[in-house]
């Protein structure tokens, strides 16, 4: 409180606390004008937004209490008793209270912060109760207090519907503005994803080529965003596959369909399968006509892992066209074989298939 | 024979582009766009197929299937969706959908995937034969129900569908008959419908279908 007032006027806190005292040991003037400040007090909330010099002021507070103490001591004990002892209690119950920044039940306030109001309500309702029974002596202070306990009961009553409200409007007004958030990702990313491919696409109207690989790129892309786990590009081999899968699309004109059943650790014997099959991929795409769909099914078991990429291209015989084909017999089968593992091409009128093993290294 | 279809998608270009696509031998008799028009003109027509899109306004294609459980006799669903992820798929299939094909099939093949349907077959994606395949990995934890477990034979017939192969190609590859073929995908559908496994009843869950 007395922060508040040496804040907004530019006094030292130390002047106003003992001006306080004085007054309050003087006529009782200062109750009233500590009440009416405490109802101004609001303003307080702004000028005060440091929360590093809460020790500090705490601090503040304590000494002058016992300098008070020390000052009342002086006039003896019974001014201290009817007077000062309460209002002192009071005054850092509410001191207590105003501390805190803000009223919301949920704000921060570290372990213990529900301490801090309790604490400060504690010692406002003290200091209040001590002051009418200093007052008027306990008979009629218990009766006092219970017609003011009424009287606060009913006003709370009359004011609770209200607060409820204002509560519920809080509480939906915080999700209407996470909800708000969410929707602002995603129009960020629609726009740097969806939109680029739309303009790229009305640019390429004519080449339905290269629009339906925009538009497949796109797919995928949106697709993965979407559904899948957020994993980086190497982290496994399922992962490693369908980016594989992904590149092939978007460099050659076909739809790469990776169907991944298990998964297993990134290692030098997954690397080489998965380049082995990005490899047969590719050359599906090659082969297998313009807008090819090539499946990719990729197993990963216990005792090891199998990958067929197929695809239902003219089929040919690899016997027939190995020699030529340093793809085939390097990329891939040498590939597997060097790694441990093994290759397979079956080509039929139906299509070609390339099938790779690789047993679990024991 | 002609089959009686129902398309039920919220987006009019998929239906006209699905209904277009047709041959002679299925003919749409109904659309709808939402889950009360979809079984309201399901329950109107009484068709042989519906061709149901995963996702709708007003709740989802599961609640399509909900809404007409007492036409399941009748009626056969083939689910179309552009999702991929496992919970939507398997979410209408054990509410009673016979099938699950992706929006970007041919036409061709979405025709042949409604007569297998009509038929009373199973027709599965490579995809949806991948999650199968996935579900029902390794030996069940709790009950050894027969349920609970494919055969080794099942188990081929959804890896050859998962790698890429008709139903005619599998049954070539494993030398046996295409008839024989869709008696295990029935099998495999079934299981899938109503096996308790861990896996599945996850699924369910994260889609609350349980």
């Amino acid at each position: 409180m007395g922060t508040g007032l040496a804040a907004n006027f530019g006094w030292p806190v130390a002047l106003v606390r003992m001006a306080f005292v004085v007054l309050v040991l003087a006529n009782g003037l200062g109750v009233i004008l500590y009440m009416a400040l405490w109802v101004v007090m609001p303003l307080r909330r702004e000028a005060a937004q440091d929360r590093d010099a809460d020790f500090g002021r705490m601090l503040a507070f304590g000494a002058v209490a016992v300098g008070a103490a020390a000052f009342a001591y002086a006039f003896g004990w019974s001014a201290l008793r009817i007077w000062i002892a309460p209002l002192l209690v009071l005054g850092l119950g509410l001191a207590i209270l105003w501390q805190q920044s803000g009223w919301s039940p949920t704000a921060r306030g570290g372990r213990f912060g529900w301490a801090r109001p309790v604490l400060g309500i504690g010692l406002v309702v003290g200091g209040i109760v001590a002051l009418v029974v200093g007052e008027v002596g306990w008979f009629q202070g218990v009766r006092a207090i219970g017609v003011l306990l009424l009287f606060l009961g009913g006003a709370a009553l009359l004011a609770s519907p209200w607060l409820v409200n204002a509560y519920t409007d809080l509480a939906a007004e915080r999700r209407t503005r996470i909800r708000e958030q969410e929707r602002m990702d995603i129009a960020a990313h629609v726009h740097d994803s969806v939109l680029q491919t739309l303009t790229l696409i009305q640019a390429n109207a004519a080449d339905s080529d290269q629009v339906s690989r925009l538009a497949r790129t796109e797919e995928r892309r949106l697709r993965s965003w979407l559904y899948a786990p957020v994993a980086g590009e190497q982290e496994s081999l399922a992962a490693a596959l369908t980016h594989t899968a992904a590149k092939v699309e978007s460099e050659h004109d076909a739809a790469v369909e990776v169907v991944n059943v298990g998964d297993a650790p990134w290692s030098p014997a997954t690397e080489a399968i998965v380049a082995a099959a990005g490899e047969a991929m590719v050359n599906a795409a090659k082969h297998a006509g313009p807008r090819a769909t090539i499946s990719v099914y990729c197993e990963a078991a216990d005792d090891g892992v199998s990958v067929f990429v197929r695809d239902r291209g003219p089929g040919f015989d690899p016997a027939a066209v190995a020699a030529d084909r340093r793809g085939i017999r390097e990329s891939i089968v040498g590939r597997m074989e060097r790694a441990g593992g093994s290759a397979e091409v079956v080509g039929s009128p139906g299509g070609t298939e390339v099938r790779l093993r690789m047993e679990r290294e024991v | 024979m002609t089959i009686r279809l129902v398309v039920v998608d919220d987006h009019a270009l998929v239906r006209s582009g699905v209904i277009a696509g047709l041959p002679d031998d299925i003919e749409a008799v109904a659309e709808a766009e939402d889950v009360d028009s979809a079984v309201r003109a399901i329950s109107r027509t009484l068709p042989d197929v519906v061709l149901l899109d995963v996702h709708l306004p007003g709740g989802d294609g599961p609640a399509v299937l909900s809404g007409c459980a007492a036409l399941l006799e009748g009626t056969r669903f083939l689910a179309l969706s552009v999702s991929d992820a496992a919970e939507d798929v398997i979410g209408v299939v054990r509410l009673g959908a016979r099938g699950y094909v992706t929006k970007n099939i041919s036409p061709a093949d979405l025709a042949d995937a409604i007569r297998r349907v009509a038929a009373g077959d199973a027709v599965f994606s490579p995809r949806l034969a991948g999650f199968v395949l996935d579900a029902f990995h390794g030996a069940p934890a709790q009950s050894d129900e027969e349920l609970d477990r494919l055969t080794a034979r099942e188990k081929d017939v959804m890896r050859l569908i998962a790698r890429g192969y008709t139903y005619r190609e599998a049954a070539g590859e494993l030398v046996v008959s295409v008839k024989t073929v869709e008696t295990h995908m029935s099998a495999v559908l079934r299981k899938l419908q109503l096996s308790n496994r861990h896996e599945l009843a996850r699924w369910a869950r994260a889609r609350r279908f349980v």
